[in-house]
């Protein structure tokens, strides 16, 4: 297993070892991969994770995930040891076979809500990776976050699923736990006005405490050195192995 | 019921019988739309269908549809009556609520490759939609079809989910039935790599035939009548 350091063009395969358990082909910033970890966290699903240099591929990793994607869950298991992606489809997968902990609702309404809730997350990732990766102002994040304060506030619980986290605390929490990043770029700019994010200011503490989000968790330092070196063109992947 | 007509700006809401139905809000021509539609007609669901101007919005449509999107599927029998957005939930939303003719498999596994299955249809459509409204070429469209006839021949059944169409074939459907336009924009290059597709060709005529599809076909000629008219004023009510 690589331990944390990213495989790159080169690496040889990984020698892992052959018991059944799924392997998470992954990279460590990477907020779509998080929301795997997350899921086998909470459900506490063994599994490999082997991360991979995302501008250097390895020549193998087209063996793995066909789409040379990440998140990759390989399920090598399965009868011809099939890859998943696409971070819902795979914590969909994860929820319907692991019975423990489930993280979606059993009601197909209440299930729908939580999946469109998500899916209209896609607002505040959109913005997100304007303001960082492009420069933009931000004029787009903020509005976008509103309608999770105003969920939050209208669900009427601490977390979006109720008592404990669940699919839609950790679908959308790589994001907050990015938000140094957004403040990294818009520095004087930047206002995460906590009246204006009263809940979610809560829920944003509660995440940061919880022993899964914990599980995966980099400081709010590390994400902007990670930023920092990826805008330089010089993408320190290895800043945590 | 708006009947088939596209309800635009001035218009009245529709007066629905409150008989708790779901009302599915719609456009005629919308691929996205057409889906909910088959989920629901497959599922042999009851619903009322309210059509929609989408250049010229109706005032009410923000009471129905808070998003302004459709499909939306209003669930007028629910708790404060909430609508559902987005293709593809609503057809899962359908298929875990109404036990008849299950579209998507029980396994998990299988589950999940019908979803990343239908997701792979989406560089198909950006690449339809790059000929079709910015007079793009079809380069990136027969690659991304093909994944299709690919995946069609390794599973060695007539349809995507076995012996009669499911959640893959109906989701996917929608892209099909607009291919065919292309025999009136490139007639060559489309009858060239159509017969590539020795195991989606045979597919296509039988998803053609189906009940469930035939329910709200539309022939080549008047997705390519409609087609012409998207840019500048799209003619909505060809079909009305």
């Amino acid at each position: 297993m690589s331990a944390g350091k990213h495989l790159a063009k080169g690496s040889p395969k990984p020698a892992l070892p052959d018991d059944g358990v799924p392997r998470l082909y992954t990279m460590r910033f990477c907020p779509y991969a998080e929301r795997a970890h997350l899921a086998l966290n909470a459900k506490k699903v063994p599994h490999h994770s082997v991360y991979i240099n995302l501008t250097e591929k390895p020549e193998w990793l087209v063996e793995v995930s066909p789409l040379l994607k990440v998140p990759a869950l390989h399920l090598v298991a399965e009868k011809d040891q099939p890859s998943l992606i696409e971070s819902l489809i795979i914590v969909e997968y994860l929820d319907e076979k692991y019975p423990q902990n489930p993280l979606l609702p059993k009601d197909p309404l209440q299930r729908a809500q939580d999946k469109i809730l998500v899916e209209r997350f896609t607002a505040v990732t959109s913005a997100f990776f304007k303001t960082v990766l492009q420069g933009d102002k931000a004029d787009d994040l903020w509005p976008a976050i509103d309608i999770f304060e105003t969920e939050l506030a209208k669900r009427g619980t601490p977390y979006f699923s109720g008592d404990k986290p669940g699919y839609v605390d950790y679908m959308i929490w790589p994001w907050f736990e990015r938000l140094s990043v957004v403040q990294f770029k818009l520095k004087e700019d930047y206002n995460f006005d906590k009246q204006r994010y009263a809940k979610l200011s809560a829920w944003i503490e509660l995440l940061t405490k919880d022993e899964v989000a914990q599980s995966f968790f980099a400081t709010p330092e590390q994400h902007v050195e990670y930023f920092r070196s990826r805008l330089a063109g010089t993408t320190n992947y290895d800043l945590l192995a | 019921m708006s009947a088939g007509k596209h309800l635009a700006k001035g218009s009245t809401k529709p007066a629905l019988p409150d008989d708790g139905v779901p009302r599915l809000y719609s456009m005629r021509f919308c691929p996205y739309a057409q889906r909910a539609h088959l989920a629901l007609k497959a599922k042999k669901v009851p619903h009322h269908s309210v059509y929609i101007n989408l250049t010229e919005k109706p005032e009410w449509l923000v009471e129905v549809s808070p998003l302004l999107k459709v499909p939306a599927l209003h669930l007028v029998a629910e708790k404060d009556q909430p609508s559902l957005i987005e293709s593809l939930i609503i057809a899962e939303y359908l298929d875990e609520k109404y036990a008849h003719n299950p579209l998507l498999p029980k396994d998990p596994l299988q589950r999940a490759q019908d979803k990343i299955l239908v997701e792979r249809i989406n560089v198909a459509f950006s690449a339809f939609w790059h000929i079709v409204m910015e007079d793009g070429n079809a380069v990136n469209l027969w690659p991304a079809i093909y994944t299709f006839e690919t995946e069609l021949a390794k599973r060695g059944t007539s349809y995507f989910s076995g012996d009669k169409p499911g959640y893959v074939d109906y989701m996917i459907w929608p892209l099909f039935e607009r291919l065919s336009i292309l025999q009136f924009r490139m007639k060559e290059e489309y009858n060239l790599n159509m017969q590539r597709y020795v195991k989606l060709s045979p597919w296509i005529d039988l998803m053609t035939k189906d009940e469930v599809v035939q329910s709200h076909f539309v022939s080549p000629e008047h997705h390519w009548e409609y087609f012409r008219t998207i840019k500048t004023n799209p003619n909505y009510d060809i079909l009305a």
